[in-house]
């Protein structure tokens, strides 16, 4: 399919004797939010890493709106339209929300360093323009009244929500986030669902690692579920999630034993 | 006063130019990158000016530095390409295998060296031009911590790997901070000839690339005033102790530089800490004119 913004093939990457991804296919096709789930361990995060370039495969390769990207730096991903969060945060110490977005902005950024150091009127026009620009930003996301506040003393879920919006500085063509709930209570999950409902009517994919099935179940429109490194289930999140399989990599499998025959005694009664 | 400056003068300024050396250093780790090679380049500079200057007696202090700066940062863009694709500690130690090297050079390319016996030199340089050199560098690095480029270097010694997926070009940016840190040793190179006004294969070696190191991180590696103020403090504490402790204020010395270290882990100046006498931090790097 060529409408296709992200598509794996056959990617493998190994550890020493560790299989971390083993001939993984995924494909994420347009304005779609994709969640990835599994226990821990499968390697949600590896794949992310070489979703975005940090990381290079084995074997296999990573393609971006058809172009193939495989062995190619973080900043080619980036610049393709691949922009991602971390799982936890890594934000920029001491630096305010505006700079934040500014450094996101940076493959924007067309004068010379050594015009910023002799001035020089482009640059400055250039500084007004992005200062501008990563405001706008900040006001789609819900952060501009707090733009000029040093980032790590902001609460945690705008911590979160800022984390996007310097990967959204990129302006990306598929987000990748990495458990984007983690730590956060149902009324915060909830936004950042919102959010990212919000991301998505704006054109953008989003690719989202997940724990929480409940977020997954309300906001993903499809999901694949991995265990040890490959994929055990793909389709839509309400009937993926009930597949024996899926309950088994979760559960054991006396676990999801276990929890048929409740079931199936629940249904008796 | 005159008293004062009769004893001293020779300490200040070699702690002048020491502050130059430590920007240099500095500039390497703003971007994230441990690198003394800005000491061999400072040695290939002071040389190369040594010989420069004999030949055209007549051509100007400034021109000879330009000149350094050039000889500093072209050395640098080269030997870059080898140093930046090694990782963090291997590239620390591979710049210290090339500052020992370079004393090795200096011992045998003795047409331009002098070799074992050195090579002499006038001094043009005079006190004034010291401290204006030294306030230009505190201009230029003050617009650039200011700058988008500032700000991607915080960015990157914060956090390199997200910073290269936000389109960051990590090694183009890396190069072009060796660059100036090269430029900037090769600088200091002629400056320390200077005053030295007489070079052997030892005046760019292991102990200077370690002195300003320590300086720069004991005064602070995360606001270019902190290699600044490391600098002075390391060259101001032996003479400020000598009165007291005598010969053993060595010993004292490394004691207090190591207290120093363990209580304010992230130099003397730290743009984190709040200071004394601000109660908020306001100032915003962009869009302020």
């Amino acid at each position: 399919m060529s409408s296709d913004i992200l598509k794996l093939s056959e990617v493998s990457r190994t550890f020493g004797g560790l299989k971390a991804i083993d001939g993984m296919n995924l494909s994420v096709g347009e304005g779609v939010i994709f969640g990835l789930i599994g226990p821990n361990g499968a390697g949600k995060t590896t794949l992310i890493n070489l979703m975005s370039g940090l990381d290079a495969p084995n074997k296999g390769t990573i393609a971006i709106s058809g172009i193939d990207l495989t062995g190619k730096k973080a900043h080619h991903f980036a610049r393709s339209g691949v922009a991602r969060t971390f799982q936890n945060m890594k934000l920029f110490k001491g630096m305010t929300v505006l700079e934040h977005v500014i450094v996101g902005l940076d493959s924007e950024r067309k004068s010379r360093f050594w015009q910023m150091i002799i001035p020089v009127q482009s640059e400055r026009k250039e500084r007004k323009a992005v200062s501008a620009k990563a405001l706008k930003i900040l006001e789609h996301l819900g952060l501009a009244h707090v733009a000029d506040r040093i980032a790590d003393t902001l609460p945690y879920g705008s911590q979160r929500r800022l984390e996007i919006a310097r990967a959204i500085a990129t302006n990306p063509k598929i987000l990748l986030l990495d458990e984007p709930t983690a730590g956060m209570n149902a009324v915060e999950s909830e936004e950042i669902g919102e959010l990212l409902n919000v991301l998505r009517k704006d054109g953008l994919s989003i690719l989202v690692v997940e724990h929480n099935i409940a977020f997954v179940r309300h906001f993903c429109d499809r999901i694949a579920v991995m265990n040890f490194g490959q994929k055990i289930a793909e389709g839509l999140p309400g009937e993926t999630l009930d597949l024996p399989a899926v309950r088994e990599a979760y559960l054991g499998a006396s676990g999801a034993e276990r929890l048929h025959r409740l079931r199936a005694g629940r249904n008796r009664v | 006063m005159s008293h004062f400056w009769a004893l001293y003068q020779t300490n200040v300024e070699f702690a002048l130019v020491g502050c130059v050396f430590a920007l240099s250093i500095f500039v390497g780790l703003w971007s994230g990158v441990l690198s003394v090679a800005p000491i061999a380049f400072a040695a290939v500079s002071a040389f190369a000016i040594a010989r420069i200057s004999t030949d055209h007696p007549t051509w100007s202090l400034y021109v000879l530095l330009i000149i350094g700066m050039v000889f500093g940062a072209v050395f640098a863009y080269l030997s870059s390409f080898i140093f930046l694709r090694l990782s963090s500690h291997y590239l620390a130690l591979a710049t210290i295998a090339l500052v020992l090297i370079s004393r090795v050079f200096a011992l045998n390319l003795t047409t331009i060296t002098g070799g074992m016996n050195g090579v002499g030199l006038m001094r043009l340089i005079s006190f004034p031009q010291l401290v204006f050199i030294l306030v230009l560098l505190g201009v230029v690095f003050q617009r650039l911590r200011k700058s988008r480029f500032g700000l991607t270097l915080d960015a990157l010694r914060e956090q390199p790997e997200v910073t290269a997926s936000l389109g960051v070009d990590v090694l183009k940016i890396q190069r072009v901070a060796f660059v100036l840190a090269g430029s900037l040793g090769g600088l200091a190179g002629v400056m320390q000839a200077q005053l030295l006004q007489y070079l052997t294969p030892d005046s760019f070696y292991v102990d200077l690339a370690f002195v300003t190191l320590a300086s720069a991180v004991l005064g602070g590696a995360y606001h270019w005033f902190g290699p600044i103020v490391g600098s002075l403090l390391y060259a101001a504490l032996p003479e400020l102790l000598r009165p007291y402790l005598g010969s053993s204020r060595h010993i004292a010395n490394g004691v207090l530089l190591l207290i120093i270290m363990l209580f304010l882990q992230r130099g003397v100046i730290d743009p984190l800490r709040p200071l004394p006498f601000k109660s908020k931090k306001t100032e915003s790097v962009v869009g302020n004119e």
